[in-house]
């Protein structure tokens, strides 16, 4: 194994005395490792070396926020909504609507309503009441006829 | 044996941290923020080292918590909530710099190529910086770092930055020690690339 591929364990102070000896005898000639191993101290120093401070009042901030959200079933539901896919869906389910209110074969035919239906069944008592000829006897004449007489409308 | 003593204090003054989630969730609004309290330190930290941003910062902090309190339930109070949190905030971190993987920081557009070509050396040397503002180092670093894939990112700040042992380093990413030890390896070799690049780039290597 070459010296240099010690280089992960000298840094996670993986090698004992003797092999760390001969890794820091190895770093004053290899300038490879020797450039990474300067970097990356100097990475660590300059990330440990600025602080930033925590916002006072953050633990009460969440907190609520945690707790108001939990109550409001609303807002769960609206959390479960991306915004901008929400929105994207909610218009084209009204521009889907739109269309096919427009277009005419999407609109089905009037179903009879059931005073028509009432005014039909009269209008056959009516013609059973009349002349002989035509006369309703049962109820498959009387749903021939209904559908004769709705064909003809 | 003081030290014992003051341990055995705080133990026994302090409501320990499954009391917190248990009282938390029977709707205990001051225990979810003791909770919160206790662990804020650690959470804005790892953010702060990973993410780099301070604006994001407080925003990924309220997120975190905001998860952890939504997964309370889940979490098993056999085991120490610490660790729990801590890969609650890199998984956090990692999706975030995931999703921002297309923006690119140039943060040092202020210096000369001089500058910077100066700063660089520097930075390849063992030894106290110079008089410049510990900031402009950390812009560095940080210009390094946003290099790295967010995996071997976060694992080189748990490592190198944070000291955190392989142990946690592994917990915190969900992955094995050796998969810990791989990435943190390869964080190494990255950032030692990412500098050569950029010195290369900038045409004046010794």
């Amino acid at each position: 194994m070459r010296v240099c591929d010690e280089f992960d364990r000298y840094r996670d102070g993986g090698l004992n005395a003797a092999e760390r000896d001969r890794f820091e005898g190895h770093l004053a000639g290899c300038r490879d490792c020797r450039e990474r191993n300067a970097l990356l101290n100097n990475v660590v120093r300059a990330l440990t070396a600025v602080s930033s401070e925590m916002p006072r009042g953050l633990p009460e901030r969440i907190a609520r926020r945690a707790f108001t959200q939990r109550a409001s079933w609303d807002a769960l539901v609206i959390s479960w909504l991306k915004p901008a896919p929400a929105l994207i869906a909610l218009v084209l389910t009204v521009l889907l609507f739109s269309y096919l209110w427009l277009v005419p074969g999407f609109r089905q035919a009037e179903p009879v309503t059931h005073s028509e239906y009432e005014a039909l069944v009269n209008e056959s008592y009516g013609l059973n009441q009349g002349s002989g000829a035509g006369q309703v006897r049962g109820d498959d004449d009387l749903l021939n006829w209904l559908e004769q007489e709705g064909g003809s409308r | 044996m003081e030290t014992h003593i003051r341990t055995l204090i705080i133990d026994m003054a302090e409501p320990a941290d499954a009391a917190l989630i248990e009282n938390t969730l029977k709707g205990d609004e001051s225990a979810f923020a003791e909770l919160i309290r206790r662990y804020q330190a650690a959470v804005w930290g790892t953010v702060h080292r990973i993410l780099g941003s301070s604006s994001e910062g407080e925003d990924a902090v309220q997120e975190i918590f905001l998860r952890v309190f939504s997964s309370l339930r889940r979490f098993d109070l056999k085991y120490p909530f610490g660790p729990w949190i801590l890969r609650i905030a890199t998984n956090y971190c990692i999706d975030l710099l995931r999703r921002r993987k297309a923006r690119k920081y140039k943060l040092w557009t202020d210096l000369s190529e001089g500058e910077q070509q100066k700063l660089m050396n520097e930075m390849s040397v063992d030894g106290d910086f110079d008089s410049r503002s510990p900031e402009t180092y950390e812009r560095v670093a940080r210009e390094l770092l946003n290099e790295l894939k967010p995996k071997y990112r976060t694992a080189f700040v748990l490592r190198e930055v944070e000291g955190r042992d392989y142990r946690e380093v592994a917990s915190a990413l969900g992955t094995s020690e050796l998969a810990a030890r791989v990435r943190v390896s390869r964080a190494r070799s990255e950032i030692q690339k990412k500098f050569r690049a950029f010195l290369g780039g900038s045409g004046t290597e010794d």
